[in-house]
């Protein structure tokens, strides 16, 4: 059963197009890495599963919901974690939880607060005031806190001094394995991708031009998914789709 | 534990800890008995998928050096320390192997460096419970890596690494 | 409902400090422009309570720009997916949320506006008006107020929709003043220009700018939703809303033109008009009409005074008797007069009265001067107009010329003779005679021409109840008649009037009395009523003859009565209802008049023209006649007149003879004819 199914997604901003017939299926309770250039296309196959963005062409099936149609279904069971902050600069933290918590009928006081205790996120300044990696981890906690069934991060680790990216590592872990858990994450950081992938989806102008379980992507004569695999792949992805695009 | 991955490496993450927690029950650090840490607690330590973690006790309850209690967690078996030696001699011995072609290359005198050898094999102290008197006293990081630079250690191609009273 | 909660406590943190400065803002500026404009403020009547009106609605307008202008900044799309549109449920709350505050920081402005007026007013010395302010229902200054903060909440409601769009505020407010221009422009504008279309009560602006609230409302709210499928492109979500509202917006102001362009295109054969009042021009070929109409359906009947009663909004129409055409004469809500006056209170033109000129007046805006307008009574064109306060010199020979043409009262020589400016003027005499010390009080308010002199109706200041002036026409002097007001006067000779005294539940007894000895001597005997008198003193009257009514001639000298001649019986009971004399003498009567004879169903006109000695019946009877629907005698005997407010026709001279002139049957191109 696969908690995500995107299937065959166009999708422009304007002239841009950055999603031409997409189609992606991330199965229940497996950690999936999508990697690919920069670009919006993995962004936007985020927002597809929040149903923030309606795609052009077409279906995104999350939970077996229509994320866009059942946009408040979909969004209480789904966590989301976004590359910066994208709350109010004048909340604290505490705060920003009061705000939350009505939202989220699963949302837990106590694992939001052990979650903050974990990560050591300072509540008692702005998110003004926090830098990016403090923020980042508030950002985790908050869509921890509700116990999502689905978790989506886009590039959580960028930008992260080696410490901090390692306690949010270390959180999302502790996530995965504290019962099953489906992840979506974004990174461009091979190592985290190596450490964390059950599968691992290539994203290359706009089309998914490889997926499978991490396994398929050791480089030849080798056993272990390093990152220099992972970035043959990525660099092998884009010549191919360079080839086969439509 | 104290274990870390390092997925750059060709050998797999869950391989990795398997030899990890293999050199910790053959140091004798873990002994039979013993209860491994949690799936989600190494994963979390070691920053790995815990189906990594999953994989490796798999594998190490394949070996039968481990056995998984329902609920209670997966436990050290009492032949463990026999099985993960045998396991780990071989492997040792391949990296022994080359260590040594690679001090050869290097220019040393067999006939010195076998004495060398037989020095260190001497201070190691095996002792009759079978357990070197040196892993007894501190942590032993397994990973192959460290394992080549003691290796280079023991032959003295690294300056200043003599230990004790070697 | 606690997302809801929780996020009007968000909206309340976010825009504490801009609520904070627009309480302290709006005492601070009222205040300032109470001192300037302190003296509009203080004035009484519309200035004062529009003025009063629009400080109060500056409240609201300072709570657009500085509330509305940023509602929507933090929650507007900077290129991704916002908490609003990221969480769950968050879109539908966050709007109910923003209009929570939205709602409670604008009354709040409101409320602490008004009071700031109020107090301001307190303070320079009007309490009455400050409560007034407080306790806007149901008063003038209410409708005032009440339009002005529509006109400012449209305002807010378009810089919040505008905010929906745009991040910074200042671009917010110029965008959302270029929304509400556009209504905003197009009411103001009909408003000043054609104001007819909003007759009288300010209360249809309200409608109008309610609906305008609406639509933009409406506009806000879709912008706001579509917005949820489209990062990025907030701008498209506000056009396809505004293409929409345009739409919808766009049918009913193009229904509305329609509409308003057959209101003003006004055919005969349409319902919802009809003629109250009517005089013909010299050579009687022009009938000059005041045209009543319906309010003007659609804004009536949204403000609730849908078709019910015929409206103060009226036209002024000249109508070709021999064509059958008509035509507006200047702009909708002109009033024709004939009484060029210089007080406040114009009544309609008298009857039968053709004059060479006729003039009609038009003023728009609360406080602007009216203007004046003669129209040449032979051909319908325009020979003078001039502004208040008047008259200049040209129109002072023109105003002398029309009030002897429409005078009633001749002197002992039978000239005509008027009253104007103080002064009694006499036809062919340079030589007007002062009217003396009580003038002042007798200029202000119309003269009743009565036979022989004037009445003065309206009793005004110190008139006492039991007696009120008049004026002889001969002499100039200013004598005093010993009974209530409105009861019937007749001044015989200089110094003698025969009056009728009116008391309740008993008949009314009529006495000559002579003002300089005080002799009384009670009067008419058989004779029931008094119509009018001849110029040597004798009275034209009615009395019972069997069962009908005849006229007669009653001498006071001598007291003999002879009758006039009809050439036809008029029943009744000896009483009739009649105008006051032409300026031949000439008089239309209802006979019939009580309330017996009109449930025998039988009352009917006729025109007594006591010079021939005749009386001759115009109608049969009939029962809805008005003997004041009668606009003018001809020569022949021939009446014109107007039926039912909706036909003029032509009476006569024989009995049953009758030709519509207006409107013509479409049907036939010559002039149609009924002959009964």
């Amino acid at each position: 059963m696969n908690a995500i199914e995107i299937t065959d997604v166009h999708q422009a901003y304007g002239r841009k197009r950055v999603l031409q017939g997409a189609t992606l299926r991330v199965p229940t309770g497996a950690t999936t890495v999508l990697l690919g250039e920069n670009g919006e296309g993995k962004t936007t196959l985020l927002r597809l599963c929040l149903g923030v963005l309606k795609p052009r062409t077409g279906t995104v099936r999350v939970l077996g919901l229509d994320p866009v149609r059942s946009a408040r279904r979909v969004r209480e069971q789904v966590g989301f974690v976004p590359d910066k902050p994208d709350v109010y600069g004048w909340m604290t933290v505490p705060e920003l939880f009061r705000f939350l918590k009505p939202h989220y009928p699963t949302w837990s006081e106590a694992r939001a607060k052990a979650i903050v205790a974990a990560l050591a996120v300072p509540t008692d300044r702005t998110f003004k005031h926090m830098s990016r990696g403090e923020g980042m981890k508030a950002m985790l906690a908050a869509a921890l806190a509700p116990d999502p069934e689905v978790l989506l991060l886009d590039e959580p680790f960028a930008g992260l001094d080696p410490l901090v990216r390692e306690e949010v590592l270390r959180q999302v872990i502790t996530a995965v394995g504290d019962r099953p858990r489906t992840v979506l994450c974004i990174t461009h950081d091979l190592d985290v991708a190596a450490r964390l992938a059950d599968r691992i989806a290539v994203l290359s102008k706009g089309v998914v031009v490889r997926e499978g379980p991490a396994s398929d992507f050791v480089a030849p004569r080798e056993e272990a998914v390093t990152p220099r695999a992972l970035r043959e792949a990525i660099a092998h992805a884009a010549g191919l789709a360079a080839v086969g695009a439509r | 534990m104290d274990l870390r991955v390092d997925p750059s490496l060709p050998t797999p993450p869950s391989r990795q800890i398997v030899e990890a927690v293999l050199d910790r029950i053959a140091a004798g650090v873990v002994k039979p008995g013993d209860r491994l840490p949690s799936v989600r607690g190494l994963a979390a330590e070691a920053l790995v998928n815990p189906n990594t973690v999953n994989k490796a006790y798999r594998d190490l309850e394949a070996l039968g050096v481990v056995e998984g209690r329902s609920g209670a967690g997966v436990f050290v078996r009492a032949e463990a320390p026999a099985l993960a030696r045998g396991e780990r001699r071989g492997a040792t011995l391949e990296l022994l192997k080359g260590a040594i072609e690679t001090a050869v290359g290097a220019g040393h005198e067999p006939a010195a460096l076998a004495q060398r050898v037989n020095q260190w094999i001497a201070e190691a102290g095996i002792p009759s419970n079978g357990v070197p008197s040196q892993a007894r006293n501190h942590e032993v990081s397994v990973t192959p890596r460290s394992a080549r630079g003691r290796a280079a250690k023991l032959l003295g191609s690294e300056p200043g690494s003599v230990r004790g009273g070697a | 409902m606690r997302r809801l909660l929780v996020w009007t406590w968000k909206e309340a943190r976010e825009h504490a400090a801009r609520v904070r400065l627009l309480l302290v803002s709006i005492p601070v500026l009222t205040m300032l422009g109470a001192m300037i404009f302190r003296e509009e403020l203080q004035a009484g009547g519309s200035t004062g309570e529009l003025t009063a009106a629009s400080f109060i609605a500056w409240g609201l307008v300072l709570h657009a720009l500085v509330v509305a202008s940023g509602l929507f900044a933090s929650d507007v799309d900077g290129g991704q997916p916002l908490p609003a549109q990221r969480l769950p449920g968050a879109m539908g709350t966050a709007l109910g949320a923003k209009a929570l505050l939205y709602m409670s920081t604008a009354l709040a402005a409101f409320v602490v506006a008004a009071l700031c007026v109020a107090g301001a007013l307190w303070l320079m010395g009007q309490p009455e008006r400050a409560w007034e302010v407080l306790t806007p229902w149901r008063t003038d200054q209410g409708e005032f107020t009440r339009c002005c903060a529509l006109e400012a909440l449209v305002f807010g409601v378009a810089v919040a929709l505008s905010s929906v769009c745009l991040r910074n505020p200042g671009a917010a407010v110029a965008l959302g003043a270029i929304l509400w221009a556009i209504p905003g422009g197009a009411i103001a504008y009909a408003c000043i220009e054609h104001r007819y279309l909003f007759p009288c009560h300010p209360q249809q602006l309200g409608v109008l700018a309610l609906i305008v609230l609406g639509i933009l409302a409406f506009a806000l709210v879709l912008t706001w939703l579509l917005c949820r499928r489209r990062i990025g492109a907030p701008w498209r979500s506000a056009v396809t809303a505004l293409a929409l509202c345009l739409g919808l917006g766009g049918v009913g102001a193009l229904h509305a033109a329609g509409s308003v362009r057959d209101y003003l295109d006004l055919q005969p054969h349409e319902a919802g008009w009809r003629i109250s009042v009517a005089c013909v021009g010299i050579d009687g070929r022009l009938a000059f009409t005041q045209v009543d109409r319906v309010h003007h359906a659609w804004p009536a009947r949204l403000a609730g005074h849908g078709r019910s009663g015929w409206s103060s909004l009226s036209e002024a129409r000249i109508i070709d008797l021999e064509g059958g055409t008509w035509r507006r004469v200047g702009r909708p809500g002109a009033q024709l007069t004939n009484l060029p006056v210089d007080f406040y209170m114009r009544g309609y033109a008298a009857p039968f009265l053709a004059a060479r000129h006729v003039t009609y007046w038009e003023q728009f805006g609360l406080n602007e001067p009216a203007e004046l307008f003669w129209l040449d009574g032979r051909s319908g064109a325009l020979a003078h107009q001039h502004l208040e306060p008047w008259p200049d010199d040209r129109s002072r020979p023109l105003a002398q010329g029309l009030l002897r043409d429409l005078s009633t009262v001749r002197d002992s020589k039978g000239r005509r003779t008027w009253l104007w400016d103080g002064f009694l003027h006499r036809e062919g005499s340079d030589d007007p005679v002062g009217v003396p010390a009580a003038a002042p009080a007798l200029r202000a308010f119309p003269m009743d021409a009565i036979p022989g002199g004037w009445a003065l109706r309206h009793r005004q200041g110190s008139m006492p109840k039991t007696a009120f002036p008049v004026v002889e026409a001969e002499t100039g002097r200013v004598r005093s008649v010993p009974a209530r007001e409105w009861s019937r006067a007749f001044l015989l000779s200089p110094g003698v009037v025969l009056y009728e005294e009116r008391r309740p539940k008993v008949e009314t007894r009529w006495t000559v009395l002579d003002l300089d000895s005080g002799r009384e001597t009670p009067a008419l005997g058989q004779v029931h009523q008094a119509c009018s008198t001849l110029q040597d003193g004798r009275v034209v009257g009615t009395r019972e003859d069997g069962d009908a009514t005849a006229f007669v001639i009653w001498d006071p000298r001598t007291g003999a009565v002879s009758d006039l001649r009809s050439n036809a019986p008029l029943e009744g009971s000896g009483w009739a209802r009649f105008t006051l004399p032409d300026t031949k003498g000439r008089l239309i009567a209802k006979v019939g008049d009580r309330r017996e004879d009109r449930e025998r169903g039988e009352s009917t006109l006729v025109l007594v023209d006591p010079a021939r000695v005749e009386v001759r019946p115009l109608l049969k009877p009939a029962t809805d006649v008005d003997p004041y629907d009668v606009f003018a005698i001809d020569d022949d005997g021939s009446v014109l007149i107007v039926e039912e407010g909706r036909r003029i026709a032509r009476l006569g001279p024989a009995l049953g003879q009758r030709v519509v002139l207006f409107p013509r049957d479409p049907r036939t191109q010559s002039r149609a004819q009924e002959v009964k």
